[in-house]
């Protein structure tokens, strides 16, 4: 017999109904009735009467024990029901267990998600440096060849020499070079798309430096209507805080 | 008291040994009994956990000392509206850091101390909670605006025009910052300073520049749109505000979007009648860097005392601009003893212009920029300020 099976060996203050798997109840009943099968004949066994005598003891205690939890199972109950009837909480709020597992697997859940947050946040930072880095040496790197461009123009010009035709020559050196930059970069897999965008905002920005804008631009930070000096002092009068 | 304020500083000492450990069961517990939290919290709580340690920290450190910690917690509180915290959240978290104490602490955990902590708590929330109240009967936890216009300039620079919906006028200071929230990265918030002074249609231009793996700027740059919804926490610092006494004049130099707030100084200036002389030395590393040139340069057309020096530190080949770092180059254009000195811009910057300027016998007391100080919470500006952040913000 397993005597962790016996009723009331768990104080069940009817909030934990979780019976273990297999579990089944040993009523006094099951106790008195149970019977032992008899060993072979030659072979040492219990007495049958004082198996049959402790077994009796066995259930009387069960019974008692049953009854006793059954009352007390009610009175709580019943004062359960008292106090929610006069609105008093039982339950101070500090003294309901945290569950330890719940919330260890909380916080190991939100380290992790914070890891790949981390992760993603250094991914972006290296590939948007590379990016800008790139942006930067392609661009001085063609504006250097613009100049060395326009200069052997000149060279080459003498009395046919227009500035008109000096500026051609830097903005196809330039083009030849942000255009080999974004072959280059497209052949790269890793992290292409933002040198492409790096390297084409890049590209628009010299060719507006040297062509000019392209078309009606937005006009650039208009001087916003002054308020009055009275009104400035407003701002001195206000106090935030 | 029941506790004496020794053995409470003392305990929380040794909560604190057990490291990150603590800031991560505070929350895990918070939110196993309260799952309708989270959703105040951003998706990432990495830089939440030192924000939470600093803060109890100040106060644990404030008890005993009501001259100390009132003003702190009161900043706490009016600060934390934006952050949709209303009194009943008090609880809960309560519950949730004596859950935290006693965990850590173990057998250490007494009646007296769970007394001593339970009755500080309340008064923190109390004067939190207070606070709150008081505060929102001046100004909303935070003003709405609306992108009106967003403009790329250059690589990684974004210059943003918000109009502020304001049933309550949006005054501010210039050299100010405000804290910015925008739609795709709730409940991170990030101080950006106007560049321009209050005007009576709301309208507060920002000045941001996408940082590499910045989480909020890189959104700002790239993906925020004109129509875009976003909030505005009440304005906080004073660090880069005028003199209101000084008269003299002023050197100003800006490093990438730190320009921002000194255009803000400028424009005050001009506002003021324009009886100082202004240098502002601006600075990058290459030609768009300088992504606001035009614009000052036209403010400097209609503004016979000001002068502005464009310098680059990095491009070579460059035309009509100094070369060099801003505050060498500021050092190379005259003598500046007499003169109100403003710094803004990516730390370094702001750390080797002060630098500089003090081995150029420059006194201290004449030099502004915002302190550096490596504290989360600022409860004397009754906001919060994640220095960590603010990284994202000047970057050049």
């Amino acid at each position: 017999m397993n005597t962790a099976n016996l009723p009331g060996d768990e104080p069940d203050l009817g909030r934990q109904h979780t019976p273990l798997r297999g579990w089944r109840p040993v009523s006094p009943e099951h106790i008195r009735g149970h019977r032992f099968r008899e060993t072979a004949l030659g072979r040492r066994g219990y007495r049958p009467d004082e198996v049959d005598a402790f077994l009796a003891r066995l259930a009387e205690e069960v019974q008692r024990w049953t009854s006793i939890h059954a009352r007390d199972l009610a009175e709580i109950n019943r004062l359960r029901g008292f106090f929610r009837n006069q609105n008093i909480d039982t339950e101070p709020a500090r003294q309901r267990t945290y569950s330890g597992e719940a919330i260890h697997i909380l916080a190991t859940a939100q380290q992790q998600a914070d890891q790949l947050v981390a992760d993603a946040k250094a991914h972006a930072r290296s590939m948007q440096t590379d990016a800008r880095s790139q942006a930067e040496r392609v661009v001085v790197e063609a504006r250097r060849e613009a100049e060395a461009a326009a200069h052997a123009y000149r060279v080459r010009a003498g009395q046919q020499y227009s500035a008109d035709r000096e500026q051609v020559e830097r903005l196809a050196a330039i083009s030849r070079n942000i255009l080999a930059a974004v072959a280059g970069a497209t052949s790269q897999l890793d992290g292409a798309s933002a040198q492409i965008r790096a390297v084409g905002d890049a590209f628009g920005a010299e060719l507006t430096k040297l062509v000019g804008p392209p078309a009606a631009v937005p006009e650039q930070t208009a001087i916003p209507d002054h308020p009055t000096a009275t009104g400035m002092q407003h701002v001195h009068g206000q106090t935030h805080r | 008291m029941t506790v004496e304020p020794d053995r409470l500083q003392a305990s929380w000492a040794r909560v604190l040994a057990h490291g990150d450990a603590v800031p991560a069961y505070f929350y895990a517990a918070l939110f196993a009994r309260n799952p309708q939290l989270r959703q105040l919290f951003p998706a990432s709580m990495a830089g939440q956990r030192d924000r939470l340690v600093a803060a109890l920290g100040r106060i644990v450190a404030g008890v005993g000392e009501p001259d100390l910690m009132l003003p702190f917690a009161r900043g706490l509180g009016r600060d934390h509206r934006r952050f949709d915290v209303v009194p009943e959240h008090y609880a809960p978290v309560g519950e949730a850091l004596l859950a935290t104490l006693s965990q850590f602490l173990g057998p250490e955990w007494d009646a007296d101390l769970a007394s001593g902590w339970t009755e500080a708590y309340g008064l923190v929330a109390q004067v939190m909670c207070d606070a709150a109240a008081e505060a929102t009967r001046a100004e909303p936890p935070y003003w709405k605006a609306l992108v009106v216009e967003h403009e790329r300039r250059g690589l990684d620079v974004a210059v943003v025009r918000l109009q502020v919906d304001q049933p309550v006028p949006y005054w501010y200071l210039p050299g100010q910052s405000c804290a910015i929230e925008v739609p795709t990265r709730l409940r991170l918030w990030r101080y950006y300073s106007p560049a321009n002074i209050p005007r009576r249609d709301g309208l507060v231009e920002l000045h941001v520049k996408a940082v590499p793996g910045g989480e909020v700027s890189t959104a700002i740059v790239q993906s925020l749109r004109n129509g875009d919804e976003i909030r505005v926490g009440a304005p906080i610092g004073h660090s880069l505000t005028l003199d209101p006494d000084s008269g003299r004049d002023l050197l100003l130099l800006a490093g990438g979007t730190g320009l921002a707030p000194l255009k803000a100084l400028t424009e005050q200036l001009a506002a003021e009648g324009g009886r100082r002389r202004v240098t502002l030395v601006v600075g990058g590393r290459t030609g768009g860097d300088l992504y606001d040139l035009p614009a000052l340069e036209s403010m400097a057309q209609q503004m016979p005392w000001l002068t502005i020096v464009p310098t680059l530190s990095h491009d070579t080949h460059a035309i009509g601009v100094h070369r060099g770092n801003v505050v060498d180059v500021a050092l190379r254009l005259g003598r500046w003893d007499a003169h109100d000195i403003y710094v803004c811009g990516p730390t370094e910057m702001v750390a080797t212009s002060r630098e500089r300027l003090a081995e150029a016998g420059i006194a201290p007391q004449q030099i502004r920029s915002e302190d550096g100080t490596n504290d989360p919470y600022r409860p004397d500006s009754a906001a919060t300020i994640a220095v960590a952040d603010r990284a994202e913000v000047y970057a050049r």
